[in-house]
């Protein structure tokens, strides 16, 4: 009888501490020029012509919140598929919610993520995963690279198609976004994270001339791609 | 004999006994335990660099379920007028294609898509057909039999034939354990379906054997190598993007220009668009694997290129223009050397060992 109330107590103390969990789910917004960005839709570019974007996902990894130096976990790979999501106005404006649950109840001070598939992981190849893991995306690795394909972004520019595929370890970089976050027991946080596009499009100042040099890929001319990985960072903003 | 009959009538009267309060009388069939069920599971080899190949945990891969669904295929008993098969579309010799523009039914009506490779089946797991309608191999069965343009039969008289034929009261049985001939369904006949086609596999080419090491290609297929995977010091022909190594397609739907449009609506096979109601997917078709290339012509979901060179010379062109053209299809500066290289690398990624499999090919042989 003692045994079995001490036993009851045990299952009680467990449950109380698993309750101190919460949640936070990021909510992934992609726009051009700070308004919602509908692919397929006419934008606004270079004076001479307009653009408009196809595609635009990218592999998140090391997901992580911080709170001073410390740095938890949430996830090793995620994928952020604006491509399958933005294609109707209202489907922009609700984004994307990556969620990741069991949070120790508590208060961050910013999210910290990679873009790309970080070097630990960029041995291996999409074949080596089963189909519910991301990294099993059969059209996200580069045999010339012998690399995943970090991001994908790519439209038409006068109905001339270009594009951006990132990759190799060289142009694997992490951000982090300084924010509270207050997770509570049981809830869900939302954290939006806005990816401005026409900020990643940003070189030297102007705007990058796609309709010139459409195919964006070679990593023996990393220029371009290392100036575009780079730009996440002022694209990026948290609400 | 008479024994039997004498057992088989008692069962009878006592089974439709048995089902006096039921809804409805379940017709049993006649009795197969007589023959042995062993089921032996049957395991694929899977050449290294592939995904690991995953198996409905309801359908596990035996002999004898492959070995029914072999015979099914390559039995004329499944169309109306038992005229054709599986296999009357799909020759396992032409890398399971027809080498016909678009394909024909037993009604002698075309349809309006060209017949599908079905090898390395077993990976495309990001819908089925040229538009992705089906999700999977087991689903896919169903459907040819009772197709107008194709088998035009139904599956009610199909399983009612299969059932009072002694060869398939034995294959199914075998494959499935079931009792009686009356458990013999088309959910079984389709899983054995789903069965014969996942063990058909094809990744030994001269292309693999290359990567392995183990053999080496042309100058010319080489070159055309790294022109198709955009490797440095060749001109980029940007294939590889979508028809990615190992399967050679990304398993993804995409629009490559062969038909322009000046709105998404104009598009008269919408493809992909039609599955998923976006119209950025009007147009879009799957990805075809470029493996056995050299014997699946035509090409295009609708057969319209005869040649390779056809094929290539639209590729160079950029294709046609339509908001939805997949950028990656843009304008390439290849000369007549480097399009017999681009080909010569497209010819090396044939393989049929799968032919040497007894299981593969046509069992009524
Ligand atoms: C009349 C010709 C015809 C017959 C008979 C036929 N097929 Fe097909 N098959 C086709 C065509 C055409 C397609 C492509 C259809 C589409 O995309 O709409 C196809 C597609 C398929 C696919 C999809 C392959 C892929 O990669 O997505 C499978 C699997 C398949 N057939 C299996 C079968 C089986 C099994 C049978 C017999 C039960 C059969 N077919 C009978 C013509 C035929
Ligand atoms: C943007 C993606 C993309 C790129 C890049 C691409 N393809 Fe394709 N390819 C496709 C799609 C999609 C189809 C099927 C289109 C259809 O039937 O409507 C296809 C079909 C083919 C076919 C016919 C296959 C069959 O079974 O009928 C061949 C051959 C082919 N491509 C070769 C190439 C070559 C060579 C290159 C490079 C010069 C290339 N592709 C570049 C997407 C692409």
């Amino acid at each position: 009888m003692k045994l079995r109330i001490l036993g009851l107590f045990a299952i009680a103390t467990l449950m109380a501490s698993c309750s101190e969990e919460g949640a936070v789910s990021l909510n992934f917004v992609g726009t051009y020029d700070g308004e919602p960005l509908v692919l397929g839709e006419s934008l606004s570019y270079l004076p001479d012509y307009e653009i408009s974007l196809l595609e635009s996902d990218f592999y998140i990894s090391e997901v992580a919140l911080t709170r001073g130096s410390e740095v938890i976990t949430l996830k090793d790979i995620d994928f952020v598929d604006f491509t399958n999501n933005n294609f109707t106005l209202e489907n922009a404006i609700a984004g994307i919610n990556l969620t990741y649950d069991e949070i120790e109840a508590g208060t961050y001070d910013g999210i910290r993520f990679g873009i790309g598939v970080p070097p630990s992981q960029n041995t291996t190849r999409p074949a080596d995963y089963p189909s519910s893991s991301p990294l099993s995306k059969p059209g996200y690795y580069w045999l010339a690279w012998e690399s995943f394909i970090f991001s994908k972004f790519a439209g038409q520019a006068d109905g001339n198609g270009f594009f951006f595929h990132t990759g190799t370890d060289e142009l694997f970089r992490t951000f982090t976004i300084s924010k509270d976050i207050v997770i509570t027991e049981d809830n869900t946080s939302t954290v939006k994270i806005i990816l401005d596009h026409k900020d990643l499009m940003v070189f030297d100042g102007s705007l990058y001339d796609v309709k010139a040099v459409p195919a964006n890929h070679d990593p023996l001319e990393l220029g371009p791609l290392e100036n575009f990985v780079n730009n996440y960072s002022s694209a990026f903003s948290a609400q | 004999m008479k024994l039997s009959l004498f057992g088989i009538s008692i069962f009878i009267v006592l089974s439709l006994g048995a089902c006096k309060d039921c809804e409805e009388p379940v017709d049993l069939g006649v009795s197969l335990t007589h023959i042995e069920y062993s089921p032996e599971s049957y395991s694929v080899e899977v050449f290294p660099e592939f995904p690991v190949l995953e198996i409905p945990s309801d359908n596990e891969l035996t002999y004898d379920g492959i070995r029914l669904g072999q015979h099914l295929f390559f039995d004329p008993i499944l169309s109306a007028d038992s005229t054709m098969s599986c296999s009357s579309c799909h020759f396992p010799d032409k890398a399971f294609t027809d080498n016909l523009g678009v394909s024909t039914g037993i009604d002698g009506i075309a349809g309006t898509r060209s017949s599908m490779s079905l090898v390395n089946q077993a990976f495309y797991n990001t819908g089925l057909f040229w538009d992705g309608r089906v999700g999977s191999l087991e689903e896919q069965a169903l459907l040819p039999v009772e197709d107008p343009i194709e088998l035009h039969n139904n599956w009610i008289e199909l399983i009612d034939k299969l059932q009072e034929h002694e060869l398939y009261q034995e294959l199914f049985r075998k494959a499935f354990g079931i009792e009686h001939s009356g458990e013999m369904t088309k959910e079984l006949a389709a899983k054995s379906l789903a069965q014969y086609q996942r063990i058909i596999l094809s990744g030994n080419s001269l292309f693999d054997q290359t990567l392995r090491g183990t053999s080496s290609l042309s100058d010319e297929a080489l070159e055309g190598f790294n022109m198709f995977f955009d490797f440095p010091d060749t001109k980029d022909a940007e294939c590889g993007h979508c028809h990615q190594s190992p399967l050679m397609t990304d398993n993804t739907f995409k629009n490559n220009g062969i038909t322009g449009v000046e709105d998404l609506d104009d598009y008269v096979d919408k493809g992909f668009g039609a599955l998923t109601g976006n119209p950025l997917d009007n147009g879009k078709f799957r990805v075809p694997s470029l493996r056995n290339i050299e014997l699946t012509a035509p090409y295009m979901h609708d057969g319209r290129f005869e040649t390779l060179e056809e094929v290539i010379d639209h590729y160079i062109s950029g294709g046609h223009p339509s908001p939805n053209k997949d950028p990656q299809i843009i304008p390439l500066t290849l000369n007549e050397v480097e399009k017999a290289n681009l080909k010569a690398f497209l010819l090396t990624l044939t393989d049929t060992s799968y032919l040497d499999n007894e299981l593969i090919t046509n069992p009524f042989n």
